[in-house]
């Protein structure tokens, strides 16, 4: 399209209008942010590894921060920290023991229930080359009344 | 955000007319036949930055089949698929002897005639350097640090590539063959880009890679080849440029200012010294071997300042005022490796000091057959298979093909051994969220390019923000001969503004996402045979994750505190044509006015060999904010006020702090070794141009220079300088 046309299609039909309703709106804001406590969520879940069944135990401690966009209306959002750090694994028949010193933030919109899946790392001492990772699955219930609920399980990365 | 597949042949159509009249209007302003000014002031663009909700201009709004969001097309594939064509190692830039540059590299910018392209396109004498004249744009360390390597670069549009240096052999590069000539395409099954639609250093594909050593002091002469005439540019893009060297520690001649820019037919000279930060005051005498660089022969070259201050891993890329999205997406980044005696590039050096990281072992220094730069971006093409970009949507442009170093969804072939990838989120406006498809965890040892103070393994990483770069250690030894692994992004966009989701990986994979980068979009792929030995450095063994720790500034006192507020509904208080610009973006200083960018503005003045505070405060839920400061690193102190908010990965010194959305993030910088004008900016370059940016000067360690600094305002005959438009409280 040449530039007259241009001209007449949008930038005069604009120009008109921005004549007609000279109206200038500064958009206001109030920003919302609710931060939720630091939760331990208990972990319960047993895994298959390439070589035996290792039951987790332990507690994740889940941190919450509620987002509200009061600027364009957009969804809620969720944040969640999940620390992984007291998580305590063990081979059941080894023995062996198993810890992770992973975090995983994640942002969801916020939902009256959710479940989200995150994958951390597991080793055996500092063998870190030979680290497997697990999921853990928390359910997030929210309601006005009660806020953020969580209850999590760990299940095994399936096979892709 | 793009039509689903399944849209009607009806909204498809609604959708082609309305990009093609955006596309127009874009054209239009960057031929400068209307000025952003002027859209505002038709209403085009609205007081809140988005585009004037009229039908037939704005995909988004509810059309005549309902108030279904039409979105854009898609681009199409020519028939591409993923995992297709091979993923190219990036391509060397040569280095040279100094006294290959014609005319010589000077101090203070040389003002010598050429000829010189306006905006108009019209040819007048002008300065043959860009560089702003006189003492103050004069580089500063000059003598101290006389330049020992050149690098030369033109800035052009597309053309093949004829003498690809990817470094490594064939073997290593996925069986490239580097005397081919590459076509600048993103797939081979896709038209190659035209001269008007790409512009990266020299012209070519794939990205450009510089190595760099500590101690060994570059010029980098940069050249505006580009075309001559400002709308020969596919429909964006502005021909004036400007190179940011990403967290670059060097004087602010050297940084990119923003207002800094150079017409075609110039070239700019930026020195790059290569420096330890603190090397006036620290270990002055060079006696440390951990600040260090390799000599070439296996030993360590021992240099001034601080060994905790090194860094790895930067890029550089335009940061013309109001253009460096549309300049940075058509293909103006490159990235820079720089080498240490702690991260020099061999993995067997065993020294006592080198951290052997993944890399390979023929060279002294600089080994990437296991060092792996890979830059990630987002891009979007019209139907004709040319780069689009669309300026119209201020919450920031996000493309539907996902690219690694400018290939569309490649393969990359591994060995069965430890390797380290250098991953740059070189987008406009998208986050990426990586993890492996199998779940495989990573060991991540560099955020921003540092080496962590100590190695964090995590199965799905953190966000990673535009400019973000993230140093990444995978172990392939567990896998057999043939597998396949992917890497997939989990980080679903909706706009521009943030992460709408951070998906599960089998959310990811299932294929129900409607942002087309969401997925699998780098195969791994596993080779049986090693054929080196993996010398590389032991992880798992006491004290294997430890890196490079924290320069201590606890004993330094704080100077000043300061408050940067990033957020919507910014004004304009200065008018310059050249220097102020108009978007709904901002920044509140100190609980000042949110202000629109005006680089002749001073926002703030910290003092040379100071320590200071700054939070940095998102005014919003509903976007995020990737926050680079340019020069100094800094130290994450806290998040949302908390210490223990700061994740594992963030506690080394980073650039680019991504502010979450409503989140806030404090963080502690000291100011030393050189001054000048300097800028802090939103890396999302849409909000960047749109205008989220603002200067702040450093005084030169007491040297007499002007202060308030002039502003420089580049015109084709030569720099004026000005007088600063306003210069806040807070300054």
């Amino acid at each position: 399209m040449r530039t007259e046309q241009l001209w007449k299609r949008f930038l005069r039909p604009a120009l008109v209008a921005a004549i007609a309703i000279p109206a200038v709106v500064v958009p206001l804001f109030v920003l919302a942010v609710v931060q939720g406590a630091t939760v331990p969520v208990l972990v319960d879940g047993t895994i298959s590894s390439d070589t035996e069944n290792i039951g987790f135990g332990g507690e994740m401690t889940i941190t919450t921060r509620v987002v509200e966009d009061t600027f364009f209306n957009g969804p809620t959002l969720l944040e969640m920290n999940i620390d992984f750090s007291q998580v305590k694994g063990q081979g059941k028949a080894s023995g062996k023991k198993f810890t992770s010193e992973a975090q995983v933030i994640v942002h969801r919109p916020l939902l009256a229930f959710d479940e989200v899946e995150v994958i951390f790392p597991y080793t055996e001492g500092n063998n870190v080359h030979a680290a497997r990772s697990a999921v853990a699955i928390i359910s997030a219930s929210f309601s006005a009344r009660s806020g953020i609920v969580l209850t999590s399980k760990i299940k095994k990365v399936p096979l892709i | 955000m793009y039509l689903s597949t399944q849209a009607s042949p009806q909204q498809l159509r609604q959708a082609q007319q309305a990009q093609r009249n955006r596309q127009d209007i874009v054209k239009a302003l960057s031929h400068g036949q209307v000025s952003r000014r002027d859209l505002f002031k038709w209403g085009l663009f609205t007081a809140g930055g988005a585009l004037a909700l009229k039908n037939g201009l704005n995909p988004f709004v509810g059309n005549a089949y309902g108030e279904i969001p039409t979105g854009v097309p898609r681009s199409l594939l020519f028939g591409a698929a993923a995992f297709e064509c091979p993923m190219p190692r990036c391509d060397l830039m040569e280095r040279k002897a100094i006294s290959a540059l014609s005319p010589a590299p000077q101090k203070a910018a040389n003002t010598a005639n050429t000829r010189v392209t306006g905006p108009d396109g019209i040819v007048v004498d002008g300065p043959m350097e860009g560089r702003p004249p006189g003492d103050i744009w004069a580089h500063q360390g000059w003598d101290l640090f006389a330049p020992k390597v050149a690098v030369e670069q033109w800035q052009k549009g597309a053309e093949p590539c004829l003498d690809y240096n990817p470094g490594v052999s064939s073997y290593s590069n996925c069986g490239i063959d580097p005397r081919a000539a590459v076509k600048p395409c993103f797939h081979t099954k896709m038209p190659a880009q035209s001269p008007q639609s790409l512009w990266t250093y020299g012209g070519t594909v794939p990205p450009k890679l510089l190595q760099g050593r500590y101690g060994e002091p570059i010029i980098f002469r940069h050249h505006n080849a580009l075309p001559a005439r400002v709308d020969a540019n596919n429909g964006f893009g502005r021909n004036t440029v400007t190179t940011h060297e990403h967290n670059g520690h060097h004087g602010a001649e050297s940084d990119g200012f923003t207002g800094a820019f150079i017409f075609p037919g110039q070239y700019y000279d930026y020195h790059w010294p290569i420096v330890h930060a603190g090397f006036r005051t620290i270990n002055t005498a060079a006696s440390d071997p951990r600040c260090g660089a390799p000599d070439g022969y296996g030993g360590i070259t021992k240099l001034p300042g601080d060994w905790r201050e090194t860094m790895s891993t930067h890029w550089f890329h335009d940061h013309m005022f109001s253009f460096t999205s549309q300049n940075v997406y058509k293909g103006i980044a490159a990235m820079f490796n720089l080498y240490s005696s702690l991260d020099r590039g061999n993995e067997a050096v065993n020294d006592g000091v080198n951290l052997r990281l993944p890399s390979g072992t023929a060279k002294d220094w600089g080994n990437l057959d296991y060092d792996v730069n890979i830059m990630l971006s987002d891009k979007a093409t019209n139907p004709d298979g040319q780069l689009a970009f669309d300026i119209f949507n201020f919450d920031g442009f996000l493309g539907d093909m996902m690219m690694a170093n400018l290939a569309y969804k490649p393969y990359f072939f591994v060995e069965r051994r430890k390797y380290r990838f250098r991953f740059l989120n070189a987008s406009v406006s998208r986050f990426f969220k990586l993890a492996l498809s199998n779940g495989a965890p990573m060991i991540q040892i560099g955020n921003d390019g540092n080496l962590l103070p100590r190695a964090v393994q995590l199965s799905e990483l953190d966000e990673m923000g535009i400019a973000e770069r993230f140093d990444i250690v995978i172990d392939f030894s567990n896998f057999t001969d043939g597998t396949k692994i992917h890497l997939v992004n989990l980080a679903e966009h909706q706009d521009g503004r943030r992460v709408a989701k951070n998906l599960s990986l089998s959310e990811a994979l299932s294929g129900n996402s409607q942002d087309p980068c969401v997925g699998k979009f780098l195969e791994f792929r596993v080779r049986g045979a090693i054929r080196a030995a993996d010398n590389s450095r032991d992880f798992s063994r006491p004290g294997g994750m430890d890196l490079i720790p924290n320069p201590d500034l606890s004993k330094i006192p704080v100077a000043r505190q300061r408050t940067f507020e990033f957020g919507r509904g910014a004004s304009q208080t200065t008018k310059d044509p050249v220097s102020s610009a108009l978007g709904p973006w901002g920044v509140k200083v100190d609980g000042g006015s949110m202000l629109a960018a005006d680089f002749g503005r001073v926002s703030a003045a910290p003092k040379n060999g100071t320590r200071e505070i700054w939070t940095l405060v998102n005014g919003g839920g509903g976007w995020d904010h990737p926050i680079h400061i340019h020069f100094e690193e800094g130290q994450v102190l806290a998040r949302d006020g908390s210490a223990s908010k700061v994740p594992p990965w963030e506690r080394g010194r980073k650039d680019v702090y991504r502010l979450r959305p409503g989140g806030s993030i404090t963080i502690t910088m000291q100011f030393r070794d050189w001054g000048g004008m300097f800028m802090e900016h939103c890396h999302n370059t849409v909000h960047e141009d749109n205008a989220m940016l603002l200067r702040w000067d450093l005084d030169r360690n007491g040297q007499a220079v002007l202060k308030p600094l002039p502003t420089p305002i580049p015109k084709p005959t030569g720099v004026e300088f000005l007088p600063p438009t306003d210069r806040l409280p807070s300054a």
